[in-house]
């Protein structure tokens, strides 16, 4: 593992060397995905105490995981295997982190728009199909084969016609 | 444009376009007069006719003028005079990389799934829906195009119906019926349009996609009748919140060629419906009802994703995946700015290859386990580790991770969606994450563990099935690093789109960043003020791999 380390920290190290502000033709990793990001990516413009903040914070951070460091693996005040053991034996928690959520917290909320989505979306699409089915199953009857019913219908339909006439119609 | 058109024709002597569309149905045609004797030649015939399509579509793409904004290899046969119906093709930088994936994924279909029974119906049907798909993304004409649209209807119809899974004709049934009822409200919206825009000689009828845009006699109220009538049909077909119930049913019912080609190219015909036949064809509607297909498209983000975690069925999964995927797609689409509508052209192709990739990784799963269902899986990565990696790869593909092509095009649909409208894009941020969840959940649930004795004798992919997964694998990392090849050729379109908008609709602006100063000397470039548009498009065609200039494709739609 140490060779491969050494290499990855190499580069990561050169990388680095090539964004300091030395001259932009070095920069060409800060542009690698300019065609993608390039025309709306704005700068941020930060005052003199904002930059300092900002600074200061990120220098904390890191020299706060350096000191960490040190303490757990050069001065061996806490046993490294204590840390160690467990969080690797675990896959840095993700799975179980993962289930847990899913297991727990989310999944009643999801479940229930799931359920929305079979019941009353799916519920509407099939229930106008089925709509659909069950008039045309009742309409058909209609279609009876008896002459009598369908001249009934036809004097229904002319009833209908003249009343719609009548109503129009204004004798003045 | 009609001199444009001319010139095109002439320097074109194959014609390519028809060619792309008609080979796969000339090949439909050969396999259905194979005699039933010898249903073993219908695979090769089939393979044979799709690869030489996938060819003929990479010769276009190399042939293609990158900086031309303008439809490229037309071709114009006139069919009804009386009516102005024409067979008209062509080809622009929105529709090109669509009709690439087609001729991809089709031979890759073939190769990563063979059907149980009846191979020669089902490779005709496959092969006519190639020609169909081909023919919707290229049609100029719109009656051409609702042609092709409902002709790539039948044959998927037959495939889920007849070699699908459990309830295939329910699903079939479904998947037809739905999207027939959306196209009705297509067709009275192009009948109604041909002749309501009088784009033809003398405000004659016309049904000519260039005339009718050329043309501006469309009344406010009526082009925005019209656009709904198409938003029907395709939202229908992308498809939308809340129009998308018959996705999942179909696609857990269809063989895996159908779920690949469903999910990978026809899909497509909605959003591509919605950029050529709504942005293009009715811009003032556009920019009205643009709100609305926002909220949709969000909606459909994390709705898709919720849903999508909740499913026990690997495929009713991805179909749910899907349609969060389309919502980036229409999103972008409806954010009305160069990185929007370029994300979600992107959007569109990145999702037909890493789902058409999940779906072939799924049809090889359930060859050997014959289950979609999660719970009957476990440990497979311990025995079938060669598949475990491939389908990891994937699966970040669809997840959007930076570096593999699903990244590019969610990114350019949320910035562009953030510029145009800061909290739609927030919450579609939150998709990505359901995204990560839903699928990494899946993949803990059916990869990692102890194998049980079901799943303890899984086969390893076979050197074959590797090799179909190697062109779409290449896809999905080129793509991701290095999209600037796409960028350049979609971008000049998607720029003339735009640009119509801004004069078509008064007071509509593309919306871009306000201030903040960008990247020094770019801004300088881009803000020029004595740089007009063309100066900057030669800068893009230059192609110097200054990162100024490889910068322009996308600048072009700052300047004011």
């Amino acid at each position: 593992m140490t060779i491969p380390l050494i290499v990855l920290a190499f580069f990561a190290a050169i990388a680095g060397l090539l964004n300091l502000p030395f001259t932009e033709n070095l920069e060409f990793l800060n542009r690698w995905l300019e065609p993608v990001v390039g025309a709306t990516q704005t700068q941020l413009h930060l005052s003199g105490s904002q930059l300092a903040i900002e600074l200061i914070t990120s220098s904390v951070v890191a020299l706060l995981g350096i000191s960490i460091a040190y303490a757990v693996y050069l001065k061996h005040k806490v046993d490294a295997r204590k840390i160690e053991l467990p969080l690797f034996a675990n896959g840095w928690y993700i799975d179980s982190t993962i289930t847990n959520f899913m297991g727990g917290l989310g999944r009643k909320g999801f479940e229930l728009i799931a359920m929305f989505d079979k019941v009353v979306i799916d519920g509407a699409v099939n229930g106008v199909a089925r709509a659909t089915r069950g008039g045309a199953m009742r309409l058909r009857t209609v279609q009876s084969g008896y002459v009598r019913w369908y001249a009934l219908m036809i004097g229904v339909g002319a009833v209908v016609i003249v009343a719609f006439v009548l109503s129009q119609v204004s004798f003045s | 444009m009609s001199s444009m058109i001319l010139a095109n024709e002439a320097a074109a002597s194959f014609p390519i376009l028809p060619a792309l569309v008609f080979l796969p149905m000339v090949g439909a045609a050969v396999l259905a007069l194979i005699p039933r004797s010898r249903p073993e030649i219908s695979r090769q015939v089939a393979i044979l006719f799709a690869l030489a399509t996938g060819v003929l579509s990479i010769v276009m793409l190399c042939q293609f003028k990158t900086s031309d904004e303008h439809f490229q290899f037309t071709v114009s046969q006139m069919w009804v005079s009386s009516l102005d119906i024409k067979f008209f093709l062509g080809v622009d930088g929105i529709s090109l990389f669509l009709v690439v994936l087609t001729g991809i994924l089709f031979p890759i279909a073939l190769f990563a799934a063979k059907p149980d029974n009846d191979p020669k119906g089902y490779y005709a049907w496959l092969t006519l829906l190639m020609g169909g798909c081909m023919g919707a993304f290229l049609s100029l004409d719109l009656f051409l195009f609702f042609l092709m649209f409902e002709i790539t209807l039948v044959p998927l119809y037959m495939l889920i119906g007849k070699w699908g899974h459990g309830r295939r004709v329910y699903a079939a049934t479904k998947f037809f019926l739905y999207t027939m009822l959306g196209s009705a409200f297509m067709l009275v919206s192009i009948v109604s349009l041909a002749v309501l825009a009088k784009a033809g000689d003398n405000g004659a009828i016309t049904f000519d996609f260039t005339k009718i845009i050329a043309s501006d006699n469309l009344a406010t109220g009526t082009g925005r009748w019209l656009f709904l009538g198409m938003a029907i049909a395709f939202a229908v077909k992308v498809p939308a919140f809340p129009f998308h119930t018959w996705l999942p049913d179909a696609h857990t019912e269809a063989p895996t060629a159908g779920s690949i080609d469903l999910a990978g190219i026809l899909l497509k015909l909605g959003t591509y419906g919605f950029l050529r036949f709504g942005l293009e064809l009715f811009p003032e509607a556009t920019v009205w009802f643009a709100p609305v297909m926002l909220t949709i498209g969000a909606i459909g983000i994390i709705y898709g994703g919720i849903v999508a975690a909740m499913q026990k069925n690997l495929k009713r999964l991805v179909a749910y995946s899907s349609l969060a995927h389309m919502g980036f797609a229409i999103m972008g689409l409806f954010a009305l700015n160069m990185e929007g509508v370029q994300g979600s052209v992107l959007q569109m192709v990145n999702h037909g290859i890493s789902t058409g990739a999940l779906f072939i990784l799924l049809g090889f799963l359930y060859s050997r386990r014959h289950t979609y269902e999660i719970s009957e899986l476990k440990g497979i990565a311990k025995v079938a580790p060669v598949f475990a990696g491939i389908f990891t790869i994937v699966m970040l593909s669809s997840i959007g991770l930076p570096g593999l092509n699903g990244f590019v095009g969610e990114f350019l649909v949320l910035v562009g969606t953030f510029v145009a409208h800061r909290w739609w894009a927030v919450v579609a941020a939150a998709g990505v994450i359901i995204a990560a969840l839903y699928l990494l959940w899946a993949y803990q649930r059916v990869f990692q563990g102890e194998p049980d004795e079901a799943n303890a004798s899984f086969p390893d992919l076979r050197i074959s099935e590797r090799l179909v997964m190697v062109p779409l694998l290449v896809l999905i990392v080129f793509l991701g690093v290095y999209p600037k090849p796409m960028l350049d050729r979609i971008a000049p379109s998607v720029k003339r789109v735009i640009t119509r908008m801004e004069l078509q609709v008064d007071g509509f602006h593309e919306p871009v960043t306000q201030g903040g100063s960008q990247l020094g000397p770019i801004k300088e470039l881009l803000h020029e003020p004595s740089s007009g548009h063309g100066a900057t498009e030669g800068s893009a065609e230059s192609g110097t791999s200054n990162g100024e200039h490889a910068l322009a494709p996308i600048g072009v739609g700052v300047i004011r």
